[in-house]
């Protein structure tokens, strides 16, 4: 992490750190504690289907200011264990979030981490992330009017064993229309810059001979279009597409031939609809299905032999999901979920399926 | 008056018209001047019988058009003439009549319907009456029906009078909020929770197209594993500041 990326952090940390102290909370509301346990069967391909014992807890807090304002802090914790490898590993996430009425509309400044201490692939990692969104709104009263926003978001990636290492600046531009409560829609433009670290052309380098010492640096330009909706009084439905543009500067340290096996220049689309109904406070049912598209502008498809062909590598992932939890008593929870998937490529590496299903009980205190 | 006597003469020295025959003119024109005025009077209290029987005789016509014998047709017409004895417009029953021909229901069955209905709309006549709102709430006759179809899906007088209560200052809010509360309960939220939320909310700015939004709210605090008990808290703490459910949203769960 550079040292104005550290800068900028302290700062954003003292902006959140002096509305959590200074604004007394007028309406602080209980906090919510979860811990729940699950096992995961998953089957991926040709590898040997796994099994994942999970231990969670979750913990959410947050209070109301005069005038429209809130604080919100929510975190979680997951400890996982494999007992065909003996693997153990955990994640932590902590995100907190400070909303304020503003000139015109509103601010929201969000903060937060996800860490793992020791991740069978990455060993130690962590990533904060920062942002601060402006959405303008002209006549609050008034649902028929356009409301825009601009927002700046980032996070760093350390790893530990991982070569992934970077920093992401994101700048975004939007608009959210909601003519009614029953349906929404809202479009986005996007600019991301990613700066990776050394450890991943020095990685790179242990395969290739690299044509000079620059760091990969990518420009991502991607659009969003959303639609949320609701179906009656019990269900809600959303619908996202988005696309874009990956440009990287690997042409300054790959050759023409290497590029062809790692380039990472890229088109991909998404689209991902969900659905989700709970027809009394005892069941709830949620559903997803989508489809992603990539296409490698500079990277060829490799043939059975590993040997690049001439089409450019192409991989469109289809699955979906389905979860179902049901309570008797708004403490106990037990919840099922599957998920299936199927990447097309035509690349036989990159031809794929996976299959998971896990169930498990949480219990609120 | 010489001008008046001239035009006397000239009148009655009309070329052809003889002078007793403008007597019986004058006495016709009268008459058909009468008539004139007399006749919106004529009209309207035909249009008021009009009203009076129109429910029925449009009943009528739908009974005969599926069929139903005349002995069935008079059996469903006198449940019309009960209702209008007892001050409950026959329009507000023509409906429940569609839709049980619709379903095929048998004459009995529809008399029994329409014998309940009516039993509904008085017993939600009377609990306006005792909230001493009957005349902010009967103006409009599809509160009344609302209340009654509340009743007649089993709520409780006294989670209606609490509704009529809340909304007595916001007689246009009642509707709305009726079907807001009837869903919550739908959804499994306690009778204290459901009236917590629908004062908090006719009290709000908050409007009521938007009402259909809360619910939602509900579904999303309990994939937070947020206790809707909690849920009601927040919203009745926080609703009043609130001009939009999005507005609510954002403070208390998003």
């Amino acid at each position: 992490m550079s040292v104005l990326e550290n800068k900028f952090m302290q700062v954003i940390a003292l902006v959140v750190g002096v509305f959590m102290v200074s604004v007394v909370p007028l309406a602080a509301f209980s906090p919510t504690f979860i811990v729940g346990t699950s096992a995961e069967y998953s089957d991926y391909s040709e590898y040997n289907s796994t099994i994942w014992y999970d231990l969670y807890g979750i913990g959410s807090w947050r209070t109301a200011f005069d005038g429209g304002g809130y604080a919100a802090l929510n975190g979680n914790a997951t400890l996982e264990y494999n007992p065909q490898s003996g693997v153990t590993q955990d994640e932590e996430n902590l995100d907190v979030a400070v909303g304020l009425p503003f000139t015109g509309g509103t601010m929201l400044f969000e903060t937060g981490f996800n860490s793992t201490l020791d991740n069978s692939s990455y060993g130690t990692t962590f990533r904060p992330k920062w942002s601060g969104k402006y959405t303008y709104s002209p006549g609050s009263s008034s649902r028929k009017v356009v409301e825009p926003y601009i927002e700046y978001s980032g996070y760093y990636v350390y790893q530990e064993l991982g070569v992934e290492d970077r920093s992401s600046h994101s700048a975004s531009l939007g608009l959210s229309y909601d003519p009614s409560i029953k349906i929404g829609y809202r479009l986005e433009a996007s600019g991301t810059a990613e700066f990776y670290g050394e450890d991943y052309t020095q990685n790179l380098s242990d395969t290739y001979v690299l044509q000079g010492e620059a760091n990969r640096q990518d420009i991502i330009a991607a659009g969003e279009a959303e639609i949320t909706g609701l179906a009656g009084y019990f269900a809600d439905w959303s619908l996202r597409l988005n696309g874009g543009k990956r440009i990287s500067n690997d042409e300054e340290y790959l050759s023409e031939a290497n590029l062809k096996k790692d380039g990472t220049d890229a088109v991909f689309g998404e689209v991902e609809g969900s659905f989700s109904w709970s027809p009394t406070r005892e069941l709830q049912l949620s559903s997803l299905l989508y489809t992603q598209g990539r296409r490698y502008t500079d990277r060829k498809a490799l043939d059975e032999n590993e040997f690049p062909t001439t089409e450019e590598l192409t991989q469109l992932d289809v699955g979906g999901g389905l979860e179902a939890d049901w309570t008797p008593n708004d403490q106990i929870f037990f919840v099922l979920r599957g998920s299936a998937g199927k990447t097309f490529s035509n690349d036989p590496n990159y031809d794929t399926w996976n299959f998971s299903i896990s169930g498990g009980i949480e219990y609120g205190f | 008056m010489r001008s008046g006597f001239n035009t006397e003469k000239k009148v009655y020295t009309d070329a052809w018209v003889p002078q007793g025959t403008l007597r019986y003119y004058s006495f016709i024109g009268i008459l058909a001047l009468l008539l004139f005025w007399s006749s919106p009077l004529l009209v309207t209290a035909e249009e008021e019988g009009a009203v009076a029987s129109g429910a029925s005789s449009k009943v009528e016509g739908i009974l005969e058009e599926h069929g139903y014998t005349r002995t069935e047709i008079q059996n469903v017409l006198n449940s019309f003439e009960l209702a209008e004895s007892k001050d409950i417009p026959g329009d507000m029953l023509v409906p429940r009549v569609q839709e049980g021909v619709a379903k095929g229901v048998s004459a009995p069955r529809l008399h029994v319907a329409l014998k309940n209905d009516i039993e509904y709309l008085m017993s939600a006549r009377r609990l306006f009456a005792e909230a001493e709102a009957e005349a902010v709430f009967m103006n409009r006759e599809s509160q009344w029906k609302r209340a009654a179809n509340m009743l007649a899906a089993g709520f409780g007088s006294d989670e209606l009078t609490i509704l009529i209560e809340i909304c007595k200052k916001n007689p246009e809010k009642f509707r709305p909020i009726s079907f807001l509360y009837a869903s919550l309960s739908t959804w499994g939220l306690s009778k204290e929770d459901g009236l917590s939320v629908a004062e908090a909310l006719v009290s709000s700015a908050i409007p009521t197209a938007e009402y259909e939004g809360i619910l939602d709210l509900y579904r999303i605090a309990r994939r937070e594993r947020i206790r809707p008990e909690e849920l009601t808290e927040r919203i009745a703490a926080q609703a009043g500041s609130s001009e939009s459910v999005e507005e609510l949203e954002r403070v208390i769960l998003h």
